[in-house]
């Protein structure tokens, strides 16, 4: 069997084991994580560094509630690199992945809801 | 023996208490709608939650309400965690209203702001849940409190 892309444990301990709400943090997650990979993405482009990393900052905790896997390391890259003066080019390549990664992540949920 | 402190009207008070099942207010003020909805989802089966995404509509809902505990993030946009804390201590009646800041930092200058505009605890996302509850509890129920209650 394939490893999990993600894990529920955390979530669902919060949510006190509710299906229900757990459906609708999944729900939420699905629509706001790419979209914010989307703005940070835009952010990047605009050379706009310092909403990059506002926004890398933002979502992290979000990933981290989900365990995603390795995107937190990323995310907090992307924060910290954005932050400098000089950004490093990266960036671009870690935003890829986490695009990437989290397009993964959605189809595994949207399977594991179906 | 002071009748205000006599053990009828304690009693009487524990009672009320429990008939009304007077739940603790608890505010949480995060932009984040997954966190506000982990928060609401955990703490509502032993709290009174309102769940408020900006700091101005927290102020202004702060004027008709007080609550027992205010749990707030720092990174918001339009008003920072940090300018909502300084506001809610300039406030007489939300002056000493136990305050807890969450943060996706775990920086301890972070922390010492919050310290010194008079948050009482802080705990970095993503939070352990057992450790939130117990936060709340701490702040909620004070040692001297539980014993008279």
């Amino acid at each position: 069997m394939p490893e999990k892309l993600y894990s529920l444990d955390l979530v669902k301990k919060l949510a006190h084991n509710n299906k229900e709400v757990v459906h609708k943090l999944i729900n939420v997650f699905m629509e706001q994580a790419p979209a914010s990979l989307r703005d940070i993405k835009s952010a990047y482009y605009s050379k706009d560094y310092a909403a990059v990393s506002t926004l890398a900052h933002k979502i992290k905790p979000t990933y981290g509630y989900f365990s995603v896997h390795g995107t937190e390391k990323d995310l907090e890259l992307i924060e910290m690199l954005s932050a400098i003066e000089s950004p490093s080019p990266e960036i671009e390549e870690i935003i890829i992945k986490l695009e990437q990664a989290t397009r993964m992540v959605v189809a595994e949920m949207k399977a594991d809801l179906n | 023996m002071n009748p205000i402190l006599s053990e009828n009207v304690l009693q009487k008070a524990k009672r009320i208490r429990k008939s009304n099942n007077m739940k603790k207010t608890i505010l949480v003020l995060d932009d984040e709608s997954i966190i506000g909805l982990l928060l609401e989802n955990f703490l509502s089966t032993q709290f009174e939650v309102k769940h408020i995404d900006n700091g101005h509509d927290a102020l202004e809902w702060l004027e008709l309400n007080l609550p027992d505990l205010i749990i707030c993030d720092i990174e918001m946009p339009g008003m920072s965690g940090f300018e909502f804390l300084a506001q809610v201590r300039q406030r007489g009646f939300t002056r000493h209203t136990p305050f807890v800041m969450l943060s996706g930092k775990s920086e301890s200058k972070e922390r010492i702001k919050c310290y010194q505009l008079g948050a009482q605890d802080y705990l970095t996302k993503p939070f352990n849940p057992e450790e939130l509850l117990e936060i709340v509890k701490k702040n909620l129920f004070p040692i001297h409190f539980s014993i008279a209650w």
